[in-house]
């Protein structure tokens, strides 16, 4: 299967122009195989860690979002032990204008930000709601652990 | 063509106990070739050297009256024959007897002559006649001594003698006849038995083979179709009476079955036969020996009645024979068992070499072949047998190869012949091929022919020569040997030397995509001068002159006509496909100097004025040319052949008579080609790229409109081409090349001259297959209708009944050719183009203060927004090159997702919200989750291309809505499919490089047509369309229009039925082919309507081929390139019924891949 025109382009442009802390690359028997890098946000928990995840490309896509997971463990309440990430583009708000770039910028934000109420890790949310700075400690010590460079 | 004749030895006995007695049946233990066998002497007396002849230059037919003095049949001697002295050791010659069969002898029942002895009846003849009472129904000829030199039927001559062995006796007793005595030969008047009709003359009479006994002898009637009505049976009785007119016996059935047939037609008479041996008590069945001597009327020689007016009764089917016909091929069939039983050989043509042991020898075929076609016949009987014709035809289609092979000889010379110029009057300058056309058909309306041709017999007579009479038992060998000629396919006869080539004025012109019509222009300059009557033509025309019924209007003509015998027709009459008219009309014109030519189009309301026209005619200053179509003259025709009708176009005559694509009248017995025969002409052309369309009998009818004979006759044409090519008997063929030879030119785009360089030099064609893929929803939409298709194939297929469901079928795989060219062929309504609102004009512009004003009203809070659309729709002319955030490219045709105003590629946010659709999700702008959308709502943004924008001469209302000149926006409320979109691509590419372009676009479906004009106008490409629903001015109209010289480009929609065939469309360099159609000819032929002279530039032609549905498997279709694929389907009303073949094919459609 031909990989469409899109993906192409969108590879060319990570590879030229990669987004700041965010390396991707495609495995090379596998187009639509990502190696992908995230550094762990300033002024967060995961900062000074280096994320590996997975991102694959469907054959719908664009019209269907990539499906991306964790490879590095994690500590944070919307992403479980098995690396799957909850966030809403990647799911019902994906839209064919969004892209691998994109995606992976929200993902890097979602590591800013946490949001507890929207957990997957039900766990890791009740700790950082019940104790936010606890559970922070926890997310370092994890970074340290499993993200150090 | 040969078996026709040969009586069937094995079949002989098998049923022949009909009419005889029983004991005759007995008696009958001999074959035929017994009879001939038994009569060593009388070989000797059919001399078959070859002293000089002296061929008759003139015509000596005679007519039907008795009062014709022609010296040489006038002095017949009939004596006894040298043998049968020998044999009998009588001396009976002063005893014999000549009958005369003046009139055939009238019937009387068998109970009524075996009842003894009766007498004659009066004769009306004159001569040394014993006058009798009259006994019941008899009427008798009067024997006549053999010193009366003439029998009263005027003149015969002398054929020969045979002896019959196995003649058998009907009475008892002694007395009847002795050893010696002559006989007289008898046949039962026709109109006591038969319903037959009279063909003409006297004596003839119709006779149809019915019963078994009579399709013994006349096997080849068997291969024919039987007459439908057969409840008579057929009388072959052929009675054998003495001097004093008692029927004492009859000839074996064998015999009888063609002497009845010689003695109905009035073909021969037989004087002085004698008895030669008799048992001394006749008893019924009783073995008699009779030796005939044969003496051949002159009214034989008169050509056999072939007239056309036979009107076909069987219009169902298109071989059957007519009854004219069936008497022609009886005749001959009866003439040949004839010369083979006196033993009479041809001296030189078509049947020279000796072939003893075939009885009527297929002496000029090989032994192989006739072997073969021995073989083909047995299996034609059975086929005939049931009635039905079915079958035959099938065997009759050509393929391609065969087509080939018969062309190659006909243009094997073509590229060395001579050329000629044309006259100043015509005003183009015509090609090197075109002058050799030139040359061609002036020498062939001219006349002129090499002298080879003009002392050559006809290939297919043979020249017999009259055997010498014995006289008092010698034979005068220094008498001179008159030659008759015979011609064994037809039956004719004829005192006359047949030349090979006859008096044809015309030809086919069968070029391929070579400007026929110049051509033709050039040959109406050229041979301009009106014919004086000639001399052979005279009595006929005048003949014809005195039967024409004119009607006020054309009395004075015809009567002007009279007066000036010299002047003959000059006016050229031109018919043509309806399609055409014009552009002969404006061909001719182009062609001609002003004033040179005068053409009118004799159609609709013009047609009143044809008789002030050929007014007109009779003058020198120019030329006349009435085109009409072949619709017109089929209706003049029918008015004609109403009682009192009349048509003013068949009363004139013309100078020639041109049928354009002459095809159209293929078939002998349809309306259009029975008008076309009825036309009077001196010249006749028949004009088309496919003389034979995939039968050889298509060429029939184009040699009988030319009257070029003998292959204007059907019987001929049938038992010497179609029949033999039917036995796979390879002759055929080349008769068919021998003809061509001699009456058609076809040249092909891709001969070359001796030089080696290409006739035509042709622009480059290049052609492409665009596969294209469905997009999802189409799939869905065709997917279900093949699958419904499919199943219903599948159950009929399992209970065999998909025969019986062709059409049915047919109907279905008709659908699917619809749904892949556009869903909305396929589905009754369509939601998207309901709603389109109203004040759009039809090429769906909107203008862009109705579309901010619909923003503002929308989302009136949001001040931000309206400003962000203003930008947008600011920018449009200039940000040409933005990128789709779905496919990250370059968008080709943006879409604006209002009220957002964001944009994406067409086909991007339509296949997404289509996408959005199938999950079950609210469609919404990809860029701001603006939602929901509605794809009807999308505003398409149009950029012309360009500095010189064709728009700008664009008329006010298309200005209406253009935000520029080179903007314009519209809404998407047009249904497109995967097909339109990509000849809009296309188009919009061609645009982009030659913003003057020409393209046309076939397509078979018209409703797909409309589809694509609404297309078109969307893209603001002026379009024009051409299909056989519009009326003759409107087709004109769109085709002028489109050749007109403007600074803009135009694309012509035509259907492929319609325009496939004649136009020519030239100034066009790109042509599309929507969908495919079941032969590629049909496709190259709609593409040579571009790719042809007068092309100066390269022809892009592109196919759009939807991969993966009906259309690849039509190719599969198309690559097998059987005949009989074509008739499979083009003849989809013939009977309904489906042969094997298309049953294969409809299982490659339906087949899983």
């Amino acid at each position: 299967m031909a990989l469409p025109k899109r993906i192409i382009k969108e590879t060319e442009r990570l590879v030229a122009d990669p987004a700041p802390g965010i390396t991707a690359a495609p495995h090379e028997d596998n187009l639509r195989y990502f190696d992908v890098t995230i550094q762990g946000p300033d002024g967060s928990p995961f900062q000074q860690g280096v994320f590996h995840l997975e991102l694959f490309l469907p054959e719908e896509y664009p019209m269907s979002p990539p499906k991306v997971r964790f490879l590095t463990k994690i500590y944070h309440p919307n992403i479980d032990k098995l690396g799957r990430i909850c966030l809403d583009i990647l799911k019902d708000k994906w839209s064919p204008a969004l892209q691998i770039r994109t995606v992976l910028l929200s993902i890097q934000a979602l590591l800013s930000a946490p949001n507890p109420d929207d957990p997957l890790a039900t766990d890791v949310a009740k700790h950082y709601k019940e104790d936010e700075k606890d559970a922070q400690r926890v997310s370092r010590e994890w970074t340290e652990k499993y993200a150090s460079k | 063509m040969i078996h026709d004749f040969r009586p069937c030895d094995g079949l002989f006995f098998a049923d022949s106990d009909d009419e005889e007695d029983d004991a005759k049946s007995t008696t009958v233990t001999v074959p035929s070739q017994i009879g001939v066998s038994v009569q060593p002497a009388s070989h000797q007396l059919a001399p078959p050297s070859g002293p000089p002849y002296s061929p008759q230059e003139k015509r000596l037919f005679f007519a039907d009256s008795d009062d014709e003095d022609i010296p040489r049949f006038q002095t017949p001697r009939p004596i006894a024959i040298n043998s049968e002295l020998i044999m009998n050791g009588n001396d009976s010659e002063s005893d014999l007897e000549i009958p005369s069969f003046e009139e055939v002898p009238r019937a009387s029942s068998v109970s009524s002559m075996s009842s003894g002895p009766s007498h004659r009846s009066s004769s009306p003849v004159p001569g040394p006649s014993r006058e009798e009472p009259p006994v019941k129904k008899r009427r008798l000829s009067p024997p006549s001594k053999v010193q009366v030199r003439t029998g009263p039927s005027g003149h015969s001559a002398y054929l020969g003698s045979f002896l019959v062995g196995n003649a058998w006796s009907t009475v008892k007793g002694k007395g009847y006849i002795k050893p010696g005595d002559t006989i007289h030969i008898e046949r039962d008047d026709p109109d006591d038995f038969k319903s037959g009709l009279p063909v003409s003359g006297k004596g003839k009479k119709k006779a149809l083979p019915v019963n078994g006994k009579k399709t013994q002898l006349t096997l080849g009637a068997m291969l024919k179709s039987q007459p439908p009505k057969t409840t008579k049976k057929a009388d072959t009785v052929v009675r054998l009476t003495n001097d004093r007119g008692f029927e004492f016996g009859r000839l074996p059935q064998h015999v009888s079955s063609w002497v009845s047939r010689l003695l109905d037609f009035g073909i021969v008479d037989f004087k002085g036969s004698t008895v030669v041996d008799c048992p001394a008590t006749l008893h019924s069945g009783a073995d008699l020996i009779v030796s005939l001597s044969v003496y051949v009327r002159t009214s034989a020689f008169k050509p056999p009645s072939t007239s056309a007016e036979g009107a076909p009764k069987a219009m169902f089917n298109q071989g059957q024979e007519t009854q004219n016909e069936q008497t022609l091929r009886e005749r001959k069939s009866a003439l040949l068992s004839l010369f083979d039983a006196v033993n009479l050989r041809p001296c030189r043509g078509a049947r020279v070499q000796d072939n003893g042991n075939m009885e009527n020898g297929s002496d000029g075929m090989n032994n192989k072949l006739t072997q073969h076609s021995g073989d083909a016949k047995k299996k034609r009987i059975e086929i005939v047998g049931d009635g039905e014709e079915v079958e035959i035809e099938e065997g009759e289609e050509l393929s391609d190869s065969e087509l080939d092979v018969i062309y190659k000889k006909a243009q094997k010379h073509d590229q060395s012949m001579a050329e000629m110029d044309p006259p100043g009057t015509f005003t183009l300058t015509l090609r090197g091929y075109q002058k050799q056309a030139l040359m061609w058909m002036h020498s062939r309306e001219s006349g002129e022919m090499s002298a080879r041709e003009a002392v050559s017999m006809h290939p297919l007579w043979s020249e017999y020569a009259f055997p010498a009479e014995p006289r008092d038992g010698i034979i005068d060998l220094t008498a001179d040997e008159k030659p008759f000629y015979f011609n064994p396919y037809s039956g004719e006869l004829s005192l006359d030397f047949p030349k090979a080539e006859r008096t044809l004025k015309g030809g086919i012109l069968a070029d391929v995509g070579m400007g026929k019509t110049i051509m033709l222009s050039a040959l109406i300059h050229t041979n301009r001068d009106s014919e004086t009557i000639l001399p052979d033509d005279t009595s006929r025309d005048l003949a014809r002159i005195r039967q024409l019924k004119l009607d006020n209007a054309f009395r004075s003509r015809a009567l002007r006509q009279t007066k000036k015998p010299t002047k003959g027709p000059s006016a050229t009459l031109i018919v043509a496909p309806t399609s055409l008219l014009s552009q002969w009309h404006e061909e001719l014109q182009r062609s001609s100097a002003p004033g040179t030519l005068k053409v009118s189009v004799w159609h609709g309301q013009n047609r009143l004025d044809l008789d002030g026209i050929e007014d007109n005619s009779m003058d020198d200053a120019f030329i006349t040319v009435i085109i009409t179509s072949y619709g017109v003259l089929a209706s003049e025709h029918s008015k004609l052949l109403k009682s009192g009708g009349q048509s003013s176009i068949f009363q004139v005559e013309w100078l020639r008579v041109i049928l354009d694509e002459a095809h159209h009248c293929k078939s002998r017995t349809s309306k259009t080609a029975r008008a076309v025969y009825a036309l009077r002409a001196r010249r006749r052309w028949a004009v088309t790229g496919t003389p034979i369309v995939n039968k050889l009998e298509d060429l029939h009818s184009l040699l009988q409109f030319l009257e070029y004979t003998p292959w204007s006759s059907y019987s001929f044409f049938r038992s010497f081409i179609t029949v033999p090519f039917l036995a796979r008997d390879p002759k055929a063929i080349e008769i068919v090349q021998v003809i061509l030879e001699s009456v058609l030119l076809r040249r092909e785009k891709n001969m070359r001259d001796n030089t080696g360089k290409r006739i035509v030099e042709l622009p480059a064609k290049e052609i492409t297959v665009d596969t294209l893929h469905f997009t999802p929803a189409e799939q869905k939409i065709y997917d279900s209708i093949y699958n419904a298709a499919k199943r219903n194939f599948d159950q009929l297929n399992a209970k065999g009944l998909v025969g019986k469901n062709y059409t049915h079928i047919l109907a279905m795989i008709m659908k699917l050719r619809r749904a892949v060219l556009h869903p909305d062929l396929v589905t009754d309504t369509s939601d998207g183009i309901e709603t389109k609102p109203s004040g759009h004009s039809k090429d769906g512009a909107i203008d862009v203060d109705t579309l901010m004003n619909d923003i503002s009203e929308g989302d009136s809070g949001s001040g931000l927004k309206a400003a962000y659309a203003e930008s947008v729709l600011a920018n449009l002319d200039m940000s040409n090159d933005a990128e789709c955030p779905i496919c990250l490219d370059v968008m080709q045709t943006p879409s604006i997702i209002p009220p957002c105003m964001h944009q994406c590629c067409k086909e991007c946010i339509i296949s997404y919200l289509a996408t959005c659709t199938d999950k079950g999700e609210v469609p919404r702008c990809p860029t701001c989750s603006h939602g929901p959308v509605k794809e009807q709502d999308l505003i398409e943004v149009l950029r012309s291309s360009g500095q010189d924008s064709p728009h700008q001469e664009s008329t006010g209302d298309e200005k209406e809505g253009t935000l520029t000149s080179e903007v314009f926006l519209r809404r998407n409320d047009f249904r497109s499919s995967t097909k339109l979109d990509a000849l809009v691509q296309n188009l919009r590419r061609i645009r982009d490089q030659d913003p003057y372009f020409r393209a046309v676009v076939f397509s078979q479906f018209t409703s797909f047509l409309s589809l694509i004009s609404v297309a078109l106008d969307r893209e603001r490409l002026s379009w024009y369309r051409f299909d056989g629903s519009m009326d003759l001015k409107k087709r004109n109209a769109a085709i002028s229009e489109f050749k007109q010289n403007e600074r803009k480009p135009k694309v012509l929609i035509v259907s492929l039925k319609a325009g496939g065939v004649g136009l020519n469309l030239t100034s066009a360099n790109h042509v599309f082919m929507m969908d495919c159609w079941w032969n590629a000819a049909t496709e190259n032929q709609a593409i040579d309507r571009v790719h042809r002279i007068g092309q100066e530039k390269t022809v892009y032609v592109k196919h759009f081929i939807v991969d993966h549905t009906i259309e690849g498997r039509i190719l599969q279709i198309q690559k097998r390139k059987t005949a009989i694929v074509k008739e499979a389907f083009r003849g989809s009303d013939k009977s309904g019924k489906a042969d094997p073949e298309s049953l294969e094919n409809l299982k490659v459609i339906f087949g899983d891949d």
